[in-house]
């Protein structure tokens, strides 16, 4: 590497003026993008980041003008390679993006063509656009394959896009974006559909390419520790502008505006847990494009609103060279002086396991034991066809033992495909088990829901993952929260609509949503109904699907902290999946986790993430993206992608892609051929795995936080 | 130290149906005097320079006002580029050396980068990139102590040298050597040295037989770089 | 909202939303969409002029039969079933759309076969949506076994062409009103038991499904209070263009002679009775009864279309 500094020389590849984008509607003229500045060097990463529906992903499209029929540039300037992209003529536009910009979308499968293989794909760019001959081509994209780090470049050149996998596929959207080495590379969500260990390793590589190709890179995601990791500077979007645009070391150490502080409040960090610190999340909601405050935009949530700030609309302004905020009164606020508003719920701060600490910790009021869910898979012979064939299983779950102790809460990682989902259907009836034991308060509950008690069914409940489809757009929430209630007799009729007006204000949202309906309400409070409705027949096991993975940080702190209130109150013990390891840590007691439907560690939340790790974990906390610029992680990357779970590995099933297997003598031959033993690490703290627990209690820390 | 570690990736690129005002105004305001003229693909098809923006008297002599001005309105980039045997490349992975060759051979002041195939324009290398070389070769990045030594010129006396400082554990950031000037007999090597004193630098190289100090001086970074935002 | 209220006093079943509001959403829709409110227009012509195919709306006289009953001059001036005027009448003033050849007058009549299609149609395709809505809830929901065996029942009924089997049934029951009935809904109950299928197989996988599932709740009450309101929207568009197909259906029937047995004026047989007298210089049975046809199928069409677009554009 040389020593010039990137975004040191010359003029900007991109200088962003100011720029406002609009869409019509039938409403008018809706301003989704007002007076966002920015400008980006060669060499040089501009994370942008904001919850959705801040503009940021309009700001990208409006670069390259994708805004379809009903958007436009309204306002400002766009200056490319110094020359306008304002008004010119849609063939202009087309070239330029072939040539010089080219963008990396958040679902790959959008920019590859499914009945094309990727090799022809690839080659068209350099054949149509360049009139290269095709051997010439192909020679070309093997190398830049290769340059993405794919295994088996030439392979996956024969390939079409639905075989290879989903991280494979985001690298050749990259290889593809770059084999016309374009000037800026406009990257919107690259990472969000990927697995943690899978995105880590294409952050690397984005991180490689900027330096060796000098390319400007525009960098749009809603998660600020993938933004910390790659960016050079971060612009901070709400509701449609910039309110905050920093170097990244600055921005997370000292950000100045309440808006960046309060999203940084937000976070749950890894490391810290419901023992530890809060989460506070930021009142209120995005006010809709339409419907913007007079002042500042952020005055209604903010916690240092003045009279001024509602009656001037602030600009962006420098604090210093290179740290401009949108705030009148930037140079006064101190993040580290403040204090939660005294209206805000307390969240759990008590250690939710008193019996932990002295003592036997409470019987366990869930006891699974080898559970195993297999689903059964067609044969590939001709003979499947006819039911002859020998039938293969999909191992979805196999051989899953644990215990929860009543009023806790276990979180289980893990990536996708894991097997963490169909657990927790297995357990609350909704997929059929295959065999081992599962007992709830004594009941068996290794059967199908409707083979179960009703008694059993009430203790028994769950929240989903995806808000949209929580609940029946058909009725409204009353409707819909009564229905437990009456189901399972918790209240004489006559009160249940009390009951109803009780839960939503334990859900804190009022009596006037009794009557609205899904459609009328946002993301985090229909999750929030979602719990109300879950926790109506106060159950003693709520089982958790992800409740708060498609929420922005802001909501998700909510909904979390309501979580844990409600669990408190009800002294209901939690399962909680998660893919989000720091979310995981925060909310849990103790967490387990699995790789190709088994454990693989399970223990007390605080012994999980520190030493002795089992290899997988460690990986996984090498790789989860963490919002502070200053924190090091050790570089461990898994290779290749998850094995089918219709054939998992011999022995150890992490073996094909474990980094730590050269500890043991021979290469770790033995992890091929045995399944490894359970080790006990010491309050229930266990790892299965060949590794001796000395060897493995002697790695370093993965994450390093400076001091 | 190839072509593709100095030059100037992504340099701004023109198309050659623009008009000749259009060019001025790119090179005026993001500052550069090369501006590759490309056709589809980024192909290569030209250069615009500053010199070649002036318009040449003879060309205007014959010419009427309102000519003049026909003239000038009609003026494309294809028409004022350089091209042809004219125009001179030079690839990503040729030397900074072969470089400078063509440079001062053609006494040219800039040159774009293109890749075989296709002609297609990756960077340009101009004299500036050239410099930067150059002050990186020096070692003017980091502080430390810039010796010049005169050595005779027979084997092992650069050995020598590296040899003592070497012993002391000291760092050695760049060194050059060039024949003395007007003393075909000598060398003078230049070295950047660090982490150590003056003195007891001082007392080394003073122990060193045959050689002499020319010069010993503290350098220090130079300011950051031009335009810092 | 008090304890009291509705909402409360039904035990087992959530309360239907406020009705007015549905509705209302339902009218702005139509609105919003030119087509779907052009189509609206012809189907309501059509529905105004049933309804005043005779007075019985307006003049209470003529239910019970009352001697001092006297047709009201500008609607219904003559029954559809006695000759009034002269024989293969051209249109006049007195006879705005002409005679037939036993002297009856023609709008009279299309009026009264706008009676006998508007009821048939609807009610047809009605049934074919319970019966295929019931049997595509069932094979979308329960999966397996049960939707191998209605899928490839449906598929035996779907392989016909519908034409045959119209006539079967007719040929083998005999023409009457009820047949007509059974024959549209045998017909049509196959396609939209398919519809119903792919939408309940859509929405089951979501996840107040299996909120519902969590509870505990019969795989009936799953169906029709978790599934079937959120695919009544395809349904209801659906619908509508197979009572336009109907309505092609049952004139088709007619004109074949298969209709409702005369005097009845099915405006099938209206088109097949004055098809003959064509070539004689009398084209107005012929051309009336099957512009009212058209209109009414064109009418029914754009507004599954215009609605089904609008409500695309708003999912």
């Amino acid at each position: 590497m040389h020593s010039r500094p990137p975004g040191k020389i010359g003029q900007p590849v991109i200088r962003v003026d100011q720029l406002g984008i609009a869409y019509e509607t039938r409403q008018g003229l809706v301003h989704a993008v007002r007076e966002v500045s920015f400008e980006i060097h060669r060499g040089e990463t501009l994370g942008l980041v904001g919850e959705s529906g801040c503009g940021k992903s309009t700001v990208a499209y409006g670069l390259v003008n994708y805004l379809g029929r009903n958007g436009r540039i309204v306002r400002g300037e766009i200056q490319f390679q110094g020359q306008s992209l304002v008004g010119r003529s849609e063939e202009e536009l087309r070239r330029l993006r072939g040539d010089q910009i080219s963008m990396v979308f958040q679902d790959p499968m959008t920019s590859l063509n499914p009945v094309m293989p990727v090799g022809e794909q690839m080659a068209e760019v350099l054949t149509v656009h360049r009139a290269m001959p095709k051997d010439e081509a192909r020679t070309r994209c093997l190398e830049m394959l290769r340059r993405v780090y794919m295994p088996d470049p030439a392979k996956v050149l024969e390939r079409y896009p639905h075989q290879i996998s989903g991280g494979q596929q985001q690298r050749v959207v990259i290889a593809m974006a770059l084999l016309n080495n374009p000037a800026l590379l406009v990257m919107d969500e690259p990472t969000t559909a990927l697995d943690v260990t899978v995105e880590a390793a294409v952050l690397d590589l984005i991180a490689d390419l900027r330096r060796d190709f000098d390319t400007a890179i525009l960098f749009i995601s809603h998660n600020l520790g993938v933004i910390a990791r790659v960016s050079n500077r971060v612009g901070v979007m709400y509701a449609g502008e910039l309110v905050e645009l920093a170097a990244v070391d600055e921005l997370f150490a000292d950000p100045r505006h309440p808006y960046t502080q309060g999203l940084l409040r937000c976070l749950p960090r890894l490391g810290r847990s419901k023992a530890s610190s809060l989460l506070h999340p930021i009142r209120g909601r995005v006010p809709a494009p339409d419907r913007l405050p007079p002042g500042c935009v952020f005055e209604p949530r903010c916690d240092y609103a003045r009279q001024a700030c509602r009656a001037e609309r602030p600009a962006l302004r420098a604090l210093r060279p290179g740290h401009h905020t949108r705030c009148l009164f930037s140079d006064e606020i101190d993040a580290a002086a403040w204090a939660p508003p005294a209206d805000e719920g307390r969240p759990a701060v008590a250690d939710s396991r008193p019996a932990a600490a002295g003592g036997d910790p409470p019987a366990p009021i869930l006891n699974v034991a080898g559970l195993k869910t297999y689903y059964r898979h067609p044969s590939a012979s001709p003979l499947g066809v006819l039911g002859l064939g020998q039938t293969d299983y999909v191992k979805a779950v196999d051989n899953v033992s644990f215990a929860v102790p009543k009023g806790r809460t276990l979180g289980i990682v893990g990536e996708s495909g894991c097997g963490k989902s169909t657990l927790i259907k297995t357990l609350i009836g909704l997929e059929s088990p295959s065999g081992g034991r599962a007992d709830f308060i004594g009941f068996d509950i290794n059967r199908r829901v409707s083979q179960r008690d009703l008694a059993i069914i009430r203790e028994l409940q769950m929240v989903f993952q995806n808000p949209d489809a929580t609940m029946n757009p058909s009725y409204t929430v009353g409707q819909q929260i009564e229905r437990p209630l009456r189901r399972f007799k918790i209240v004489p009729p006559a009160q249940v609509h009390a009951e109803v007006v009780r839960l939503l204000r334990a859900v804190k949202l009022d009596e006037h949503y009794y009557d609205r309906f899904p459609r009328q309400l946002s993301g985090g409070e229909k999750q929030r109904i979602g719990i109300a409705r879950a926790f109506a027949g106060r159950p003693d096991l709520v089982l958790c699907d992800e409740p708060v993975s498609a929420l922005d940080v802001s909501v998700q702190a909510a909904v979390l902290n309501l979580l844990m209130e409600i669990q408190r109150e009800q002294n209901t013990t939690m399962l909680f999946i998660s893919h989000d390891l720091s979310v995981v840590r925060f909310l849990s007691d103790d967490v387990a986790v699995m790789y190709l439907g088994q454990i693989v560690e399970i223990g007390p939340a605080e012994a999980i993430y520190a030493p002795p790790y089992h290899p997988y974990t460690e990986s996984l906390l090498a790789a989860v993206p963490i919002p502070d610029p200053t924190v090091e992680q050790e570089p461990i990357r898994l290779e290749g992608s998850v094995p089918s779970p219709l054939h998992p590995p011999s022995g150890c099933r992490f073996h094909t892609r474990c980094p730590r297997r050269n500890l043991l003598p021979a290469g770790g031959q033995i992890c091929e051929t045995t399944e490894p033993p359970w080790q006990e690490a010491g309050g229930g703290h266990r790892l299965y795995c060949h590794i001796p627990l000395e060897t493995l209690r002697g790695l370093a820390p993965v994450v390093k936080a400076q001091a | 130290m190839l072509v593709k570690d100095y030059m100037t990736r992504h340099p701004i690129l023109i198309e050659p149906r623009k008009h000749v005002t259009d060019a001025q105004r790119v090179m005026t305001e993001a500052g550069i005097r090369h501006l590759p003229v490309v056709g589809d693909g980024k192909r290569l098809l030209g250069l615009v320079t500053r010199q070649r923006l002036a318009i040449q008297p003879h060309q205007l002599a014959s010419l009427d006002v309102w000519e003049i001005t026909r003239y000038l309105a009609d003026l494309t980039v294809a028409d004022v580029m350089v091209k042809g045997p004219d125009l001179h490349t030079i690839s990503p992975d040729a030397t900074l050396e072969e470089a400078a060759d063509v440079m001062i051979r053609h006494k040219i002041s800039g040159l774009p980068v293109v890749e075989a195939p296709g002609n297609i324009v990756v960077g340009i290398l101009t004299e500036t990139d050239l410099l930067i070389e150059l002050q990186d070769l020096l070692g003017a990045v980091d502080a430390g102590w810039r010796v010049v030594m005169r050595v005779p010129d027979r084997p092992g006396e650069f050995r020598k040298l590296v040899r003592a400082i070497g012993d002391k554990g000291w760092g050695i950031m760049a060194m050059g050597s060039v024949r003395t000037p007007k003393d075909p007999k000598h060398w003078d090597l230049i070295l950047k040295v660090r982490w150590c004193g003056r003195e007891e630098l001082l007392d080394v190289l003073r122990g060193i037989p045959d050689q002499e100090i020319v010069d010993l001086r503290e350098t220090r970074p130079p300011a950051a770089g031009p335009a810092a935002g | 909202m008090p304890p009291s209220s509705p909402a409360t006093v039904l035990p087992a079943r959530p309360a239907r939303p406020p009705l007015a509001q549905r509705l209302r959403a339902g009218l702005d829709v139509l609105l919003r969409s030119r087509v779907a409110l052009v189509g609206a227009a012809l189907v309501l012509f059509w529905v105004l002029v049933a309804a005043f195919a005779d007075d019985c709306l307006i003049q209470p006289a003529c239910w019970t039969g009352s001697p001092d009953y006297t047709p009201t001059p500008w609607l219904a001036r003559y029954p559809f079933d006695k000759g009034v005027g002269p024989i293969l009448g051209a249109p006049s003033a007195e006879h705005w759309l002409g005679t037939d050849r036993n002297g009856r007058d023609l709008w009279a009549r299309l009026a009264y076969g706008a009676r006998i299609i508007l009821t048939l149609a609807p009610l047809s395709v009605g049934v074919a949506v319970l019966l295929g809505g019931a049997l595509g809830l069932m094979a979308g929901y329960f999966g397996g076994v049960v939707d191998e065996l209605i899928s490839r029942l449906l598929d035996t009924v779907i392989a016909f062409p519908q034409i045959i089997l119209y006539l079967i049934i007719i040929a083998a029951l005999g023409p009457s009103a009820a047949n007509v009935v059974l024959a549209i809904t045998i017909a049509g109950a196959p396609g939209i038991a398919r519809l119903v299928r792919s939408l309940t197989l859509d929405i089951k996988t979501r996840d107040y499904v299996a909120a519902a599932q969590t509870r505990g709740e019969s795989p009936w009450y799953i169906m029709a209070v978790e599934i079937l309101p959120n695919a009544s929207g395809p349904i209801i568009i659906d619908a509508m263009l197979r009572v336009g197909y109907a309505v092609f259906a049952i004139g088709t029937l007619g004109f074949l002679g298969l209709g409702l047995p005369p005097p009845s004026p099915d405006w099938g047989s209206i088109v097949n009775l004055g098809r003959r007298f064509i070539a004689a210089g009398h084209p107005w049975d012929a051309l009336w009864a099957s512009l009212a046809t058209a209109s009414l199928v064109i009418g029914l069409n754009l507004m599954a279309d215009g609605l089904s677009e609008e409500t695309q554009r708003y999912r």
